[in-house]
């Protein structure tokens, strides 16, 4: 009796399976955007960083920028030792 | 059925794609936050030659322009810049970026002065497709473009021998202004040659 065919199905099936698998994977990747959420997401707070010197968008931490910030001195001094 | 090998055959190649586009994405980040840092290096020598007194505030601007087409055309630099992974302008912004960038001086502030050399920076090689699995920029039209920051190097600027003489013209006609009392004679009636002007270092 050869049994062969019975294998056949059954690798076809488990080729199947593995092909579903995968575009469900592939699908929720791109639906979740994962890869643009490791990539893009992070740059707009490191290109603020980069920027201004804040860890958030260029748009809301160049507010932030010390070119704005009140100028301060100190009228004290190191404390003598 | 005796060659079973095609079976893994599918699997390994989604896996092999994965590893990969994760991979890409390592080499990518690492080499922006190289070039990143390159580009700020090359920043700051301009501002450093923009910094130092000259004889006008053109010839500052047009020393640190000088330093920083130098680096970008060194042979080693160059390569990042040229290749389409990552973009910086022909030409940097020089002055107080305190007046240049929007943003910079808020309405009812005083800001700093911030003189230096900046560039607009693009890392391109930030975003690619990965098959099966996306790119990686959902917004992005392909060109990389939002991979994009202001790089900028802020050391002052010393006065020039222009600006100096300009001062020193400027302070002697608001001393021949000022009140003076006490039956003093004013500076008014001073001739311009009794003005004698003793600048610190020499203008």
């Amino acid at each position: 009796m050869n049994r062969r065919g019975a294998s056949v199905v059954e690798y076809v099936l488990i080729l199947t399976l593995l092909v579903v698998v995968s575009t469900l994977v592939s699908v929720s990747f791109k639906q979740r955007e994962l890869f643009s959420n490791m990539v893009a997401a992070p740059w707009v707070r490191l290109s603020g960083l980069l920027q201004n010197g804040q860890w958030s968008s260029p748009s809301s931490s160049i507010a932030m920028h010390p070119s704005i910030h009140e100028r301060h001195i100190s009228t004290i001094g190191e404390t003598p030792r | 059925m005796k060659n079973r090998r095609g079976m893994i055959t599918v699997d390994f190649l989604f896996a092999l794609v994965l590893v990969m586009g994760f991979g890409a994405i390592l080499f990518a980040l690492s080499m922006t936050l190289t070039v990143a840092e390159v580009t700020q290096y090359i920043t700051f020598a301009s501002a450093r030659n923009y910094m130092a007194a000259n004889i006008t505030p053109q010839l500052q601007e047009q020393k640190a322009n000088l330093k920083y087409q130098e680096l970008l055309g060194n042979s080693t630099f160059v390569q990042f810049y040229t290749n389409g992974w990552f973009e910086v302008d022909a030409t940097p912004t020089i002055g107080d970026m305190s007046q240049v960038i929007a943003g910079y001086q808020q309405p009812g502030t005083t800001p700093n002065k911030f003189w230096g050399v900046g560039t607009n920076f693009i890392a391109r090689m930030l975003e690619f497709q990965i098959p099966f699995f996306g790119g990686t920029d959902a917004a992005g039209d392909g060109s990389g473009s939002n991979f994009n920051t202001f790089l900028a190097s802020y050391l002052g600027r010393e006065i020039t021998t222009s600006e100096c003489l300009n001062f020193m013209a400027q302070r002697w006609g608001a001393m021949r202004n000022l009140p003076v009392g006490g039956g003093m004679a004013p500076y008014s009636t001073a001739p311009d040659g009794g003005y004698r002007v003793y600048d610190d270092n020499g203008c």
